[in-house]
């Protein structure tokens, strides 16, 4: 922010945008301001978890998402279910807005398109090799951010509103998770092979479980698969086939090798457990809010137009 | 439509606060007052969001039909 005020000398939105048109109008260029875009894009990628991508991981200063499984895992687990959905809703809110008035050439546009598939191809790899519950959600919410970062890499306004779907529906997804992994808080849960059997003990909990995986490795008729169907469909709308090409790809590693749908699932229907773990009953709170999640995640599909109707309108309203 | 959205609205109602007893291995009508509260509420927001996206529709055509004059004027007023 001060490099940019620094080469600028504007902190209102309205006059940096009048300033960095004239700097593409005219071809001049700032590496004041490019730098400046640079550091404050990289400020937010590191908070939503995204991941840059870097010809080094090992020497590299861009990998903004190391921090996340750790934090996820070592976190008391409110903090970390807080930790995974607030910031996230506020930093794309942020970055919404500095978009539309911060465009200098495409220096945002590109920083988010490589991040976009960086993160999501690494949400679908490193998945594979998680053990504990916290950390596979941790990549999985690693992927979703990449794939809610189409919606920016598009720069239309459809990109916009279906960013903002994705995060709505996003955030429902990870409530339900961790209202689950709460739940199993009590029973020691840190494993995904202590699931096992949690089909014999509360065949209904597992049932949900599984739906919230399904939604989001984006299943049919869930709304999981509205959110990335909708930004793929964005991104192809806007020429970036490569990039919904690695977001299908990325899907569809998630859902076969990566393991959340058959193992989790294997996990909770067909496999015994190390240790047998003694059932304690949910509380009354936790199971409205995953009576309420579960049931937003499999009605969406029929009747979408609301959230359409509100998304787009904010959208717009960014833009006009 | 409000009869349709009243009906879903107090299914939906129903099916959670049952789903949310299944989820702690309790009979699906325990305490059934809940189920009332639940179907009252579930017809009441589905009526309120059928109402809400009727709305949004309409303000969203009204900001088009703005940004189409504004551009029409700014492109073809000469």
């Amino acid at each position: 922010c001060s490099m940019i005020y620094g080469s600028t000398g504007a902190t209102h939105f309205d006059q940096l945008a009048k300033i960095l048109t004239g700097y593409e109008i005219t071809g001049a260029q700032s590496s004041g301001i490019f730098l400046g875009i640079l550091f404050i894009a990289s400020g937010f990628l590191f908070k939503i978890t995204a991941r840059t991508p870097s010809p080094s991981d090992s020497i590299s200063l861009l990998t903004q998402y190391m921090w996340a499984p750790d934090i996820y895992e070592g976190s008391p687990t409110p903090v970390t279910a807080f930790l995974s959905i607030a910031p996230k809703i506020s930093i794309f809110a942020n970055i919404s807005r500095l978009f539309i008035v911060g465009s200098y050439g495409t220096t945002l546009q590109e920083i988010f398109f490589f991040c976009s598939i960086a993160s999501m191809i690494l949400g679908a790899l490193a998945a594979m090799a998680q053990t504990k519950v916290k950390r596979l959600l941790a990549y999985s919410s690693i992927g979703h951010v990449g794939t809610i970062l189409t919606g920016f890499s598009c720069g239309t306004i459809e990109g916009i509103q279906s960013l903002l779907i994705g995060i709505f529906i996003y955030a429902s997804m990870t409530i339900a998770a961790f209202a689950i992994v709460l739940a199993l808080r009590q029973t020691r849960v840190k494993y995904i092979a202590d699931f096992g059997a949690l089909a014999k003990m509360n065949p209904i909990l597992a049932i949900t479980f599984s739906i919230t995986m399904f939604s989001y490795i984006g299943i049919p008729p869930l709304a999981g698969f509205c959110s990335k169907f909708y930004l793929f469909f964005a991104a192809l709308s806007c020429g970036a086939y490569f990039l919904a090409l690695v977001g299908v790809v990325t899907s569809v590693i998630s859902r076969w090798a990566a393991g959340r749908l058959p193992r989790v699932t294997k996990r909770m229907f067909f496999d015994t457990p190390r240790t047998w773990i003694l059932y304690e009953p949910m509380d009354r709170d936790k199971s409205l809010l995953l009576a309420m999640t579960s049931s937003f995640i499999t009605s969406f599909f029929p009747y979408p137009s609301p959230l359409f109707s509100v998304t787009h309108q904010m959208a717009l309203s960014s833009y006009l | 439509m409000a009869l349709s959205a009243t009906v879903i609205g107090a299914l939906l109602g129903l099916g959670t606060q049952m789903y949310s007893n299944a989820l702690r291995k309790l009979p699906y009508m325990r305490h059934p007052w809940e189920h009332v509260v639940g179907m009252g509420l579930g017809a009441v927001l589905a009526n309120q969001m059928v109402k809400w996206d009727a709305q949004a529709a309409e303000n969203l055509d009204k900001m088009l039909l703005k940004a189409k004059q504004a551009n029409e004027r700014r492109y073809f007023g000469d």
